[in-house]
């Protein structure tokens, strides 16, 4: 029946999506928060708006202003991603943003948007639940789709997964214009990081497979980076080295820093932690930042590899590195109090959070000087 | 014949928006297009659903009329012999951790049996009342407990729901001992519950690894 319904709204959407492309502008709003108040910082983008509200706002901060592009409507307390296409003066972001209430497993339900000076509009619908859209460095934007696989009924006291039809779409963010790059099937076709021109690293899981795949988005073809990749997550690429990071599970409670080399699928270990989310980031030098286990705020690997150093700037907290432009990077810092964004200066470790702790998510979208 | 176009034109005219009820609105204005329509009726407050839930949990042995008799099924394994183990593999009255039908109801309909306007709360796929029963909720669906009450009577439905929670522990994979009265033994029937989707799954990589208590990804 669900399936019924997603071709049924295909359909309109295929009549009424360059309509919307071209008249589905939304307005905002939403009231920003007060804005970064150091003013040599870059502009950051991020997407913001309450916890259990139906609409969230594409807000960009630098130093002490900000300004905001567009609302972007979801069900309420909807799940809620999104990512910077293009900067400059006149920036673009690509949203995926939950339209249905959750229910039932279904998977499926959100929307991807292009959020401009013009507003917002819609540009895809039958997009995974929670996912973000993926840029690629030659400017192509990806999403995960798919359609929810019959329900799974245990007989035997053996765990399985539903299995859904899964694929990856690329979209062209001038157009609009969709075409899918990628098909299969399984638990999930991730977009793990961007790579090279329109080259995108996927980790599709099927069953008891876990494969790391290198998908040419412009070919629209994929190879295989490495199989057997299970419980990695939260990767990024470091192109000075031609390798990825992420973490990966150890046991109980020890998860690895690891690094995967894209020219020989070599994996080697930068360091463990007993932490549960280390989440690495490549700040692309060899440096990685990462989460201190004990909550103890961002840390930074050495290029020449060894124990973190702390720089901590926003106290204790897990502080999840998110994106990088010169000397300053961006992360989202939790702490017992607040879940906030946080512009970090990397030369002297000096750190700001935005706001938090107030009912509002606030979803970092990336830096607009970057691209 | 003018009567006819009229109803014809009438149907026209309101099926889109039945539809559109169903499938982008949330559970309250209540779906009509599911196997028995909204009933009307109030919740019970805060206090007599505790109460309620607490009732439920001792199972239908202990719980007698309040709800349903889980057709008769009213035992279930514990113990580790169940799972091909060397332990255990006795027959126990059907019974459940309080608090985990607590938290089960709150995250699936924030324990609302009835809209504002007194209709029962459904969702635009069939999910009825505080335990959101879908299975044999849909048009053209059969069940072995009775729909009206579903839709009518917050303490069947909830026992309706703790019987379909039963049936996942039946079949979902053993934790530690397998035994019901510790809660973290429900892990896989609680997954269960909700679907073996992966978007259920705590290892989602879309999901922060910091999020609190894996609580929904925003």
């Amino acid at each position: 029946m669900r399936e019924r319904s997603a071709v049924t709204v295909a359909a309109i959407l295929a009549v009424c999506a360059p309509l919307a492309w071209a008249f589905g502008n939304t307005s905002p709003g939403v009231t920003p928060t007060p804005a970064v108040s150091r003013p040599d910082a870059p502009e950051l983008a991020l997407l913001e708006g309450p916890a259990d509200g139906d609409g969230s706002l594409v807000v960009l901060r630098r130093g002490g202003r900000s300004r905001a592009l567009g609302r972007v409507p979801h069900a309420v307390g909807g799940a809620r991603q999104g990512v910077v296409v293009r900067g400059g003066e006149h920036p673009l972001v690509a949203v995926v943003a939950q339209q249905r209430p959750s229910t039932r497993a279904s998977t499926y339900d959100s929307a991807l948007f292009f959020v401009d000076e013009g507003g917002a509009r819609q540009a895809l619908d039958g997009v995974t639940n929670a996912s973000r859209p993926l840029v690629t460095r030659g400017g192509l934007v990806l999403v995960q789709r798919g359609s929810d696989g019959d329900p799974i009924e245990l007989v035997d006291r053996q765990l399985r997964e539903r299995r859904d039809p899964l694929r990856i779409d690329a979209v062209d963010p001038s157009t609009g214009a969709s075409r899918t790059v990628w098909e299969g099937a399984g638990q999930i076709a991730f977009l793990a990081c961007a790579l090279d021109g329109d080259e995108a690293l996927v980790l599709h899981l099927d069953d008891q497979r876990a494969t790391l795949r290198v998908l040419d988005a412009a070919r629209g073809v994929t190879r295989v980076l490495r199989e057997g990749l299970h419980l990695a997550r939260d990767f990024s690429y470091d192109a000075a080295r031609g390798e990825v990071l992420f973490a990966q599970a150890e046991g109980p409670s020890a998860w690895a820093v690891r690094a995967i080399s894209l020219r020989d699928s070599e994996i080697s270990t930068k360091w463990q932690g007993e932490s549960d989310h280390l989440m690495p980031f490549a700040l692309g030098d060899g440096r990685v930042a990462l989460s201190l286990p004990g909550d103890h705020g961002l840390g930074v690997i050495p290029a020449g590899g060894g124990a973190p150093g702390r720089v901590a700037p926003l106290g204790e907290g897990s502080d999840a590195a998110l994106a990088r432009y010169g000397d300053w990077i961006a992360l989202r810092h939790t702490d017992s109090a607040r879940e906030a964004p946080a512009l970090v200066h990397l030369p002297t470790g000096a750190g700001e959070a935005l706001a938090g702790g107030d009912g509002e998510v606030r979803v970092v979208l990336g830096f607009t000087e970057a691209r | 014949m003018v009567r006819w176009i009229t109803l014809a034109a009438a149907a026209l005219l309101a099926a889109p928006t039945v539809q559109a009820q169903c499938t982008t609105r949330s559970s309250c204005p209540p779906c009509t297009m599911c196997r028995v329509l909204p009933a009307r009726g109030s919740n019970p407050t805060v206090s007599e659903m505790s109460t309620l839930f607490d009732r439920v949990a001792a199972g239908p042995r202990a719980y007698g009329t309040l709800g349903w008799n889980f057709g008769g099924r009213d035992t279930f394994g514990s113990g580790a012999g169940w799972c091909g183990g060397s332990g255990a593999r006795d027959t126990v009255p059907a019974s459940f951790p309080c608090v985990l039908l607590k938290a089960i109801y709150l995250t699936e309909s924030s324990w609302r049996q009835f809209c504002t306007d007194q209709q029962t709360v459904i969702s635009f796929d069939c999910g009825y009342g505080i335990a959101q029963v879908t299975s044999g909720m849909r048009r053209g669906e059969t069940s072995a407990y009775d729909p009206n009450r579903v839709a009518s009577s917050a303490a069947y439905n909830v026992s309706v729901g703790a019987a379909i929670l039963a049936d996942k522990w039946r079949a979902s994979p053993c934790v530690g001992s397998n035994n019901p009265d510790i809660i973290e033994h429900w892990y896989f029937a609680t997954w269960g519950y909700n679907g073996f989707a992966f978007s259920n799954n705590p290892n989602n990589p879309m999901y922060a690894a910091d999020r609190r208590g894996f609580r929904t990804p925003a």
